[in-house]
């Protein structure tokens, strides 16, 4: 069924980092990302690592969870590490057999990739999407990027229909789902025949669904411009982000993490890479 | 032998989650061949999830489902041809609309079936009488009818197709009297002329007591009792207690009943309530 897909991995909860500002949450992965990808030393590494664990450790998402979204990514997570592990070229030969060689910088270079890939994706989960709503992080988005309203970006209309696309993604698979019963109800059947076949079956899906999302658009359109909606102009908020000492504090790791990573690189306690 | 039949059903949305929710539990139920079941209980009771069961859209956890007393689970090939047996007119199915003219919207379930073009133009029509539409709308595109005619032409699509049984949820929700009155009147000629089993979910209680021949009771996904439509609407107490309404000729009977006036039990429809009380004011 359509509805076993997970579109918004948000995972609810009450932890200290899904109770942290949205803004700070976009920020730390910003921190996060940029040290992972300054990061050229095992110790920097090894600390990136322990930062997620404890900041895993906080979010009190069950592993389990955070696991299975690495799943989609195992593919390109063993690409990589073959395609570094075989076209490094190095100084110490290891192993060489027929056109393979394979070098000791090699077998660095592709662990030291995947690790950075596997961090990036479980950190930016933790981080963000498994602790954080969607319509709260298009919030913390306006928010940090209404600077560029100076510049007439219309930073508030993006947001907007960034929200609202993603509130309607849920209702659109249900109705996916009625719609698919209704037709299979008329003897309509979606697995059988070729390939143009199939794609002909879609028709009696895809009509009904574009006609009910353009009435609900128009529905929606109407009763916002009932509420006097006019955009961003002077629109004050309901609930206003208020950044807290423990965001202030979260902020701040982010920052020293980047410090750390980069100092660790030039240090030879880091056991350069 | 019963038309259809559900035996000791279970369903549950989302198993395994903290999502998880039982939508059906121990539900057993049984339609003859040319009777009219009707379905009532509270919204989230389970009406619409026990007419998916109907023609195998959903299949039970435990439980069967038996068409002819064929258990239509066991043979998920032949689902299929039990979707064209027993027609399925889900809730608000004028959603479901999609081709240019009325006359092929309805034709898609025939089509579906493999009939030859000159069957399908004659079951056209015939759905088309059924369910009132005229020659006219037959021409127009479904996208430019009114709200109650799109309703029609979604349940003749179902017509046409002949099914066997005939399973309707909430067929009448939000049309005016006129329109409930010519719709189910239509559901009962189809009736009377293929002789088919009729299931229908409804929230009116006016419509039950005047077309179902016995009614089936959901509470909190499970059978709270069932009966004709006498013997469930005599009990109104219980039936208010589910967030449930009997019809306004039952609540005359039974003021006029405290008053002294001896109202049979089974007169539930307003017309047979005009009658008696005609009757009886015209032999004083
Ligand atoms: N697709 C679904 N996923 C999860 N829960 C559902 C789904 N459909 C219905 N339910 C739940 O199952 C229960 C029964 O629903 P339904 O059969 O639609 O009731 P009714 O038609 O009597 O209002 C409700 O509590 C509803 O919330
Ligand atoms: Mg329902």
């Amino acid at each position: 069924m359509l509805k076993d897909v997970t579109l918004g991995q948000y995972f609810p909860g009450e932890s200290p980092l899904h109770r942290a500002d949205p803004r700070t949450k976009v920020v730390l992965s910003l921190c996060y990302i940029i040290a992972l990808f300054c990061v050229k030393s095992a110790l920097g590494m090894l600390l990136c690592a322990l930062t997620l664990v404890c900041f895993h450790a906080a979010s009190r998402i069950p592993l389990r969870t955070v696991l299975s979204g690495v799943k989609p990514i195992l593919f390109i997570l063993a690409f990589t590490f073959l395609i570094n592990l075989f076209w490094t070229r190095g100084e110490t030969l290891l192993f060489s057999w027929k056109f393979i060689r394979i070098y000791r910088e090699g077998i660095v270079t592709a662990l030291m990739m995947a690790v950075r890939i596997l961090l990036l994706v479980t950190g930016s989960g933790i981080f963000l999407t498994y602790t954080t709503s969607p319509i709260m992080l298009t919030d913390a988005i306006e928010q940090l990027l209404s600077p560029l309203k100076k510049i007439k970006v219309p930073v508030h209309d993006f947001s907007m229909m960034m929200t609202i696309a993603l509130r309607f993604i849920p209702t659109l698979i249900e109705e996916t789902d009625r719609i698919m019963d209704a037709q299979k109800a008329r003897g309509a059947s979606f697995s059988t025949g070729g390939l143009i076949r199939r794609a002909k079956a879609l028709i009696p899906i895809l009509i009904p669904l574009f006609v009910c999302a353009f009435k609900r658009a128009d529905d929606l359109a109407v009763a916002m411009e009932c509420r006097c909606y006019r955009g961003g102009e002077g629109r004050t908020r309901m609930t206003r982000l208020r950044f807290s000492p423990a965001d202030y504090l979260m902020m701040l790791s982010g920052v020293l993490l980047i410090a750390a990573v980069i100092l660790l690189n030039h240090l030879p306690v880091g056991i350069a890479l | 032998m019963a038309k259809i039949e559900l035996q000791n059903v279970c369903y549950t949305y989302g198993p395994g989650t903290p999502y998880a929710k039982i939508a059906l539990k121990d539900v057993s139920l049984s339609v003859e061949a040319g009777k009219i079941t009707g379905i009532i209980g509270h919204t989230g009771s389970g009406k619409s999830t026990l007419v998916r069961m109907l023609n195998g859209l959903l299949a039970p956890d435990s439980g069967r489902v038996l068409l002819d007393g064929v258990d239509i689970n066991a043979d998920k090939k032949a689902l299929a041809s039990v979707r064209c047996r027993v027609g399925l007119v889900m809730q608000y199915p004028e959603y479901q609309l999609f081709d240019e003219t009325v006359e092929k919207d309805i034709a898609f379930g025939p089509r579906n079936m493999g009939l030859s073009s000159e069957d399908i133009a004659a079951r056209v029509r015939e759905a088309a009488g059924f369910t009132g539409l005229s020659e006219e709308i037959l021409s127009k595109s479904p996208f430019d009818l009114s709200g109650g005619q799109k309703r029609r032409v979604a349940i003749a699509g179902i017509l046409a197709m002949k099914p066997e049984v005939l399973v309707l949820d909430e067929p009448a929700a939000g049309l005016d009297p006129k329109g409930r009155r010519e719709i189910l009147g239509g559901l009962l000629r189809y009736r009377d002329t293929t002789g088919a089993a009729v299931v229908i979910v409804s929230h009116n209680m006016e419509d039950m007591a005047s077309y179902a021949d016995s009614i089936v009771v959901l509470r909190q996904a499970q059978t709270a009792f069932e009966g004709t439509p006498a013997e469930v609407f005599a009990r109104r107490g219980e039936l208010e207690e589910n967030g449930l309404r009997v019809p306004d000729a039952v609540r005359i009977a039974d003021k006029l009943r405290e008053r002294g006036v001896p109202v049979p039990e089974e007169i539930c429809t307003v017309e047979a309530e005009a009658a008696y009380l005609a009757e009886l004011l015209s032999l004083k």
